[in-house]
């Protein structure tokens, strides 16, 4: 099987969308993490953000080269927040917190548009010139009921790229 | 409407807006009530049909099906509600009350359509836990749903236009 270009890569995607969210300095700090770490199922961390990105079929198909095809590729990135309600174990609890941290991420995310990376070498991306990653849509809110002892609200948006395919 | 020659082959259309309106109008108020309902009809069932085949597993959608309720849930809802079930999954695991569906009015011609999934793991599975990631079978269908639908702003603009006047 021949080499796949950088941008057909969900992967490369989710590993770029979980960069830019790590360095927004969001309110409350939480732990940015993917789906799958264990740190989500112990009780250590104290607010959680959890991304994970779901596929959504092609929107667009068509040559923009004789050589070269592309596909207009959407996702939803799906960011899960999980904030401790310390108020119930007694303790100052920022109650406003959960809100907050989740309308600055809705903030961050309206109208994104980021330039690719190929993560070929995880430790050094290298930046793709002419595919970024877009939010055309407005960002959802969403206030989920409370478990665990956790606050909950979950951020979504619909991400769009335009994937390079070899013909 | 018309569809003109014009100069150096260059095709230009015309709309007659206000026969297009009548047209438009004489349709609303004859035949409209019908296929808005069918396709409302139709739209859900889409909204459905992408919401059960996503839990099924795609690409790297997590596969969400252990006894099958959940899913066959979808189809007692639509069969409640005298929607369309073809080809929807069903499950031996099903029980009585899994699913609900109202076909309502919302003034004029606008219909809504309420499909509800009543198993009682239903959001655990959409939202997520701590144990496991979100699924958004729902909300991407939805989502999918919505992109597939025919018609931009061209044909839009008019048809509101005439809706409005009917």
């Amino acid at each position: 099987m021949g080499a796949i270009h950088s941008t057909e890569r969900n992967a490369d995607a989710q590993a770029r969308l979980f960069a830019h969210v790590k360095g927004l300095g969001l309110h409350g700090a939480p732990a940015i993490m993917l789906d799958g770490d264990a740190r989500f199922r112990t009780d250590k961390e104290p607010r959680m953000l959890r991304l994970s990105l779901e596929p959504m079929p092609w929107t667009t198909d068509g040559y923009v080269a004789a050589d070269v095809h592309a596909r207009g590729a959407r996702s939803l990135l799906v960011c899960d927040l999980w904030w401790r309600n310390a108020a119930a174990e007694g303790e100052a609890y920022d109650a406003y917190g959960p809100d907050r941290c989740a309308d600055d991420l809705a903030h961050a995310l309206r109208g994104l548009a980021l330039s690719w990376q190929d993560y070929a070498d995880p430790a050094v991306p290298v930046a793709v010139a002419g595919h970024p990653i877009r939010v055309l849509w407005q960002p959802r809110v969403e206030r989920l009921p409370p478990m665990d002892g956790f606050e909950r609200r979950q951020v979504t948006a619909e991400i769009r790229w335009f994937a390079r395919v070899a013909a | 409407m018309a569809a003109t020659l014009r100069g150096r082959g260059i095709l230009s259309l015309e709309v007659e807006q206000a026969r297009f309106a009548r047209s438009m109008r004489a349709f609303l108020d004859t035949r409209a009530p019908e296929v808005v309902d069918l396709a409302v009809r139709k739209m859900a069932f889409d909204v459905v049909r992408e919401t059960t085949l996503a839990m099924n597993g795609i690409e790297v959608l997590p596969k969400r099906i252990d006894t099958g309720r959940l899913r066959a849930g979808w189809r007692v809802a639509m069969a409640d509600g005298g929607l369309p079930t073809e080809g929807l999954p069903s499950s031996a695991a099903s029980q009585p009350g899994d699913g609900t569906a109202v076909v309502g009015r919302a003034g004029g011609l606008a219909r809504i359509v309420t499909v509800q999934n009543r198993v009682a793991y239903a959001g655990y599975v959409e939202h997520g836990t701590r144990w496991m990631r979100p699924g958004k079978h729902l909300e991407r269908a939805l989502r999918v749903v919505r992109a597939a639908l025919p018609g931009g702003a061209t044909v839009r603009a008019p048809l509101l236009r005439a809706w409005r006047s009917a």
